[in-house]
Order: structure tokens, then sequence, then C-alpha cells
């Protein structure tokens, strides 16, 4: 076990015992504020912590994926010159383009929420075979008419990713799939792909939208946030949800509750062999988001600094890095490491481990940052 | 009814448990009559759970749940507690609050779930369980027949979207039903449909006839400020405490109190420091043994705040990390309080007395957001 759970309730009740016990109130005092917290209890800079996320992370990571975006398109255009497209030509594109999407794929806020983007980028998990189908239907009608910008656009969410791509590059077995109708869809879910990141990188930066302002000032209050804190805690969130994807989603569902009951092909990108690099992909995502840039302030720092959040710390940066060695451990293939003989029950243990690691963020975490991740705050009713 | 009025009331209904010879459970601790409380929540594997605690916090039993729960409802006359699903989820179950044997599971039909809260008639027959009928955006109460092992015999219109929770008034024939307003549809989860259009309301519903009494709505500027829960005094004075969907940046009323025949809702003034620090989101209400104090619990801001029934006025906050359970504990004024982060603590609003409770034995939980308090 990674994270010792009797660790974990040293933790616990070391913050039960300490300055989080519940304090003393009149009936007739003043609250307490969230930044004038009890003494002893550093102030925690929310405005800090959000500036350096948006200025670290959020906006490098949505350039590397525009860009990365923007390569995919130029390669599937290239490729489409013969007009075939496949994973020779195209598959190391498509893999630079997955990766930065793993890296922002968490951040399920903002700019991301507009225009069903996430969903358009990567209709994922497609419970129903919902990519097939509109898949299908696509090619067999070759209507030439359904590729252009703003039709595609606007038109099944499910054929405008990556879901649609892999299997266009990845599965394209069936004859019917290398046609020059085929090859022109690929290039349209490239131009999409790259339409959509240029899209959440100018939300993020300016224009109407210019999240990275809201975010910024959301020390003065404003439509979108009630203060700093609040943005902060959109931030939590993200790195709760990042892993909270990983657990079950990526790992939960294809694993099932015991090895005979397994199923790969729910994993995501199982197609494309690369379902555990996503996985490991966005733990790192998530560990940047938690440890923040060199020495600049993050929640890591945050926590760190408080009187109980020292070894609370430790444990949680301790608990990432060992995920993360985990799944290095692991082939890129979730269908290749289900085929090992003890493969099921070592993917069992990294989704065993990552929900330990939820419930720490989501209880002595969320308590230390003021930033309730977990229960009932985060979730309400 | 004074607080020794229903004191003294309580205690005949002790007494009428005593004389039905309902037989009590084995357990010598879960043997104890007095006063308990029962709250949804879940365990550290993961699992969901119902607990019931006395007022030291001493677990007297554990049931598990199909899935989170959320509200709870106790029938009258009998040593029974109905907890109801969070929605959108469907179950109910029924069980003995001290032993915890024999679970009955019942569900919300096809095209209806729960909204999580319940009361049943004084009686004990009828349970009254607000429920969404979403594929017609349509609030409705579910009436449930207890002595036919929860047939659902009908059920009353809720006049409005999201009915999440109502109280039985002391003519024991009045709902008064706090419709959120907000529509969801479980094929998109939880999500909010209507934020633009939403129109919460405080209805009075006669149980009986289903007839609407009496709707009341706050001022039109105030409609994205969603009723989500209720309790009421003995005199039948509401309180109910609402969750704001509109812009972050505009301060409105978390709080009002009603009695019927006033001719609007009161929406006390709480100042600027205090809505602040509810952060636009009530998660619980409930009222002291006294029915002088109004307790509403603000999660997302970590506080429990205090009102004052009769001059419908702020007293004070509790600060409780996503604190949210919240009922009357047996004294006047006091509360006992659950965290997410697995406290209990009881406070006297009256007093200003705060005391953390542990049970040395009980394993840690994260409590979920409603307690119910009954006297058995």
């Amino acid at each position: 076990m990674l994270i010792g759970r009797k660790l974990k309730r040293t933790v616990a009740l070391a913050l039960l015992a300490g300055g989080l016990a519940v304090p003393q109130a009149h009936a007739q005092t003043q609250i307490q504020t969230q930044t004038q917290t009890q003494s002893g209890d550093p102030v925690l800079d929310y405005a800090a912590l959000n500036a350096a996320l948006v200025d670290d992370y959020v906006l490098p990571r949505y350039a590397a994926f525009a860009e990365a975006t923007a390569a995919l398109e130029a390669s599937l255009t290239r490729a489409c010159a013969d007009g075939r497209a496949d994973a020779a030509e195209s598959g190391e594109a498509y893999n630079a383009a997955m990766d930065a999407w793993m890296g922002v794929q968490h951040l399920r806020f903002g700019p991301s929420e507009l225009f069903l983007r996430t969903e358009r980028i990567e209709f994922w998990p497609d419970k129903r075979g919902t990519v097939a189908r509109h898949l299908a239907q696509m090619l067999s009608e070759a209507d030439p008419h359904a590729l252009e910008t703003v039709v595609f656009a606007n038109g099944s969410v499910a054929v405008q990713g990556f879901p649609a791509l892999e299997r266009l590059l990845f599965d394209s077995d069936a004859a019917t799939w290398t046609t020059p109708f085929a090859c022109q869809l690929t290039v349209a879910i490239g131009g999409n792909l790259k339409t959509i990141a240029a899209g959440l990188l100018a939300d993020w930066q300016g224009g109407d939208v210019a999240y990275a302002d809201v975010i910024r000032g959301a020390a003065e209050g404003n439509e979108r946030y009630f203060d700093a804190k609040e943005a902060s805690l959109e931030f939590a969130k993200a790195l709760r949800g990042a892993i909270l994807l990983v657990q079950d989603y990526k790992l939960g569902r294809p694993l099932g509750k015991e090895a005979g009951s397994a199923r790969d092909t729910r994993a995501e990108s199982w197609r494309s062999g690369r379902s555990l690099r996503n996985v490991l992909l966005n733990l790192k995502a998530a560990q940047a988001l938690y440890e923040g840039g060199g020495n600049g302030i993050s929640f890591s720092s945050m926590a760190r600094e408080h009187p109980q959040g020292a070894e609370l710390d430790r444990v949680i940066s301790a608990a990432l890095e060992r995920l993360i060695a985990a799944v290095e451990a692991q082939p890129s293939s979730l269908v290749v490491a289900l085929q090992a003989p003890d493969g099921w029950a070592k993917l069992d243990a990294i989704r065993v481990e990552a929900r330990q690691l939820l419930e720490l963020m989501g209880g002595p975490l969320s308590e230390v940052l003021e930033l309730p991740m977990g229960f009932n705050s985060y979730d309400g009713d | 009814m004074t607080a020794i009025d229903r004191r003294g009331f309580l205690t005949a209904t002790a007494a009428l448990f005593a004389a039905s010879g309902l037989p009590w459970p084995g357990g010598a601790a879960a043997a104890e009559a007095g006063r308990y409380f029962v709250n949804a929540c879940a365990a550290e594997d993961g699992s969901t759970l119902t607990r019931i605690f006395d007022d030291s916090g001493h677990v007297v039993a554990t049931v598990p749940l199909p899935g989170r729960g959320h509200g709870a409802a106790r029938r009258p006359g009998r040593r029974e507690v109905v907890a109801f699903a969070r929605r959108p989820e469907h179950f109910a179950v029924a069980f003995d609050p001290l032993s915890a044997m024999h679970p009955r599971r019942f569900d919300a039909p096809e095209g209806r779930h729960f909204y999580g809260h319940g009361v049943f008639s004084r009686d004990g027959r009828w349970l009254f369980a607000c429920e969404n009928d979403y594929d017609n955006a349509r609030g409705c109460i579910g009436v449930y027949d207890a002595s036919a092992g929860y047939r659902r015999e009908g059920e009353l219109e809720a006049t409005d979207i999201g009915p999440h929770e109502l109280v039985l008034l002391s003519d024991g024939r009045t709902l008064a039903v706090a419709n959120g307003g907000i529509q969801t549809h479980p094929s998109r989860r939880r999500e909010k449909l209507n934020i633009d259009t939403m129109q919460p309301s405080l209805a009075y519903i006669d149980s009986q006839s289903g007839a609407l009494l009496e709707k009341y709505r706050a001022p039109q500027a105030m409609h994205q400020a969603s009723i989500r829960h209720l309790a009421a005094a003995p005199d039948d004075t509401i309180g109910f405490v609402m969750q704001y969907e509109g812009p972050r940046n505009n301060l409105v009323p978390l709080v009002g109190f009603h009695r019927r025949g006033e001719g609007a809702l009161t929406l006390p003034e709480a100042g600027e420091a205090t809505l602040k620090a509810m952060r636009q989101y009530c998660g619980s209400a409930a009222m002291d043994v006294s029915g002088r104090v109004l307790a509403a619990s603000a999660p997302r801001g970590g506080t429990i705040t205090f009102w004052s029934v009769a001059e419908r006025r702020y007293l004070g906050g509790l600060g409780l990390g996503d604190g949210c359970g919240v009922a009357a504990s047996g004294e006047p004024g006091g509360f006992l309080a659950s965290s997410g982060y697995g406290k209990l603590v009881h406070h006297n609003a009256l007093t200003g007395e705060t005391a953390p409770l542990n049970d040395p034995a009980a394993a840690p939980v994260a409590w979920d957001n409603h307690m119910l308090a009954l006297t058995l």
C-alpha cells in the first residue's frame, strides 16, 4: 500500500487535535473570515496562488495544446495528399496532440465549458457506442458538405475529436475506412481540434471571455467568483478531478471489480495503445498542479506552511511520486498490461492508491487549505 | 407550544412507546430511551451508510445504504426511520433506528426520483416524499402507505419545479414545501437546466386534498435564490434557507421566515460580512426544541449561522469546516452539527457554548448533508 493507512490516520488525528479544532464561537461574536484564521495559522494567499497557476500552469499548457493540434492538422493534411491517412504517417502527431490534451483534460471550467469544447475534443466515455455509430453513418453518406468547417463543428460531437480520429488512424482495417473521404474526415477533425484549442487559448488570454483576468480579478469578486478563495477552489477541484478521472474512469471502468470482469475496451484510447500513457500524463499534470513551478506558491507550499500541513504535504507528494512511478513501470497500453499474469492486480493496486490519495485530498488537504473539495460543499444539494 | 409543553409531550410519547409493547432490541446500550440523531455518511472505503448516534456522539446503529443518502424522516408512533437517497437516485430505506435490523428498501417509481426529503403524516401511516417527475419537468410529492409496505398510493402537485424539503405543520394536515425551482433531468445528472428562468417558491399544500393553500415567492430580483430547505417552529413559523445561483458578486439574503397569513416572506438583513461568510449557499435548516432559534448551515463558508425566530434576525455563527448537517439537541438553543470532515459538535446558540463530540469507537466517516433528531 503506497499510502500507509496508519500514517493517514495519524495525519487526520493531528488535524483533529490541532488548531483546526472547532473554535469557541460565541453567539454574538463575529464569524471568522477565511483569511483571518486562528492564531498561529498562516494567511492563505489564494490570490497569489491563482495568479501563479494561471501564468505558470494554465496558459503554457493551453499554448502547448494549441501548438500540438496545429501540428496534427498539418500532418493530416500532408498525409492526405495521396488520399490515405494512417498511423504510420500521422501517429506521432496524433500522440503529441493527445499528450498535450492529457495535460489540460482535467481543467473543466471556464473556456473549456463553452461551446461543448470538452465533449467535442474527446467524446468519452462513450457508453453507448455513439462514436462508432455516427462515424459509420458519416462514412457511408460521404457527404463533402458535412466536412465544411462550420457544418462539421455544429454536427455530432462524437465524430469531431480524438476518439473518431483514433479509429480512423489506428482501427482502419476495414477498406471502407481508407477512402479519400475518410482521409478528408481526418483533416476535418484535425482542423476542428486546432480551432477548438486555439479558441481555448484565446479565451484564456483575452477577448470577451478573458478568463485569466476573471481568475486574477476574483479577489475583488466578479460574476464568476465570489472571491479569490473560490477561484482557488476551482483549481483544487481540478486537482482532485484529475485523480478521480484516473481512479474512477480510466482504471475503474476497464478493470471492473475483479480480474474476471475486466473489459480492456472500456479503457480510454485503447486502440492507439496509450491508455496508461494517458493515466501517466494525467498524474503528472496533477503533480504539477499540486507542486507548482519551482519556488513559487503552490497548493503544496501552502499546505507545508500550515502548522498541521507539513506531514500531510510530504505524504501527498510521496503518493503522487509513487503513483507516477507505478504507472511508468507499466506498458503504455492497458490492453497489453492486462495480459501480464499479475497485470490486473498491479493496475488494481494503482487504482486503490489513487482512491486513498483522493481521500487525503477530500479530507485533510481540503481542511488545511480551507478549500473543501470533498463532500457537502463540493457537490451541494 | 412552549418548550416545557413540548418536553412534556415528548415524555408522553416515550411513555406511549413503552406501553405499545414494541420490543426493545437486545443490545443494552441501544435500549435507552432518549434523543437520537440520524445522519447519512460515507465511510473511508467509500461505502455509503446512515448512522444513528446519541447526544454524546456514541454510535448505536449503522445501516448500509445502496448509494449516498440525504435526508431522513421519522415515522410517528413507531420506532422507524426512512432514509432517502440523494438525488437523482430512487431508493429509500426504512429501518429501526436502534437495532438497524431488517432494513426495508422501497423505490420511487419509474419516471420519478426522490429529491432526498420526506415527512410522515401524524398517524405514521402516510409518507410524503419530494419527487422529480423529470420527463415533465414537474415537481410532485409522492404519497406512500407505510402500513402497506410503502406502497405508492398517489401523488400531490408540488405546484413548482424542484420540491426539495417539506415539513408538516402543527395542524397535522398542512405541508410547507420548499420548491427549489431548479430543473434537472437524470440523463444530465445534476446539471441545472433553467437557471435563467427558475422561480422558487414556498408553498402550503393540504396533504389530504392536495389543494394549494398559499404560495409565496421572494421578490423577482431574487428569483435565482433557490428555496431549498426549511424547518418549522412549534408556532408554525417557517425558517427557510436558500442557495443563490445568480452572479457571484451579488450578495443576497439566504435565510427567510414566514408564517401562514403573513403577506410576504421576511428576508432579514444579515450584514455583508455574514453574507460573505455564507458564500451564497445554505445546506440545511433546523429549528431548536424551543422554536426560538433557527440554525442555517453554510458548508461552503464553513459556518453554521443562528437566527432568532421571534425577532427574525441574525444571532451569530459557528465555524465548522464543511459543516452541513444540523439538528436540534434536547436543550433550548442547542444543536448538533456534523461535517464532511467527520466532526460532530454540540453548540448552544443561546449560551455560546461549543463542545466537540467524540466517540473513540466510531470509525471516521464523512457526514453527509442532513441530520435528523428524534426522541425515542
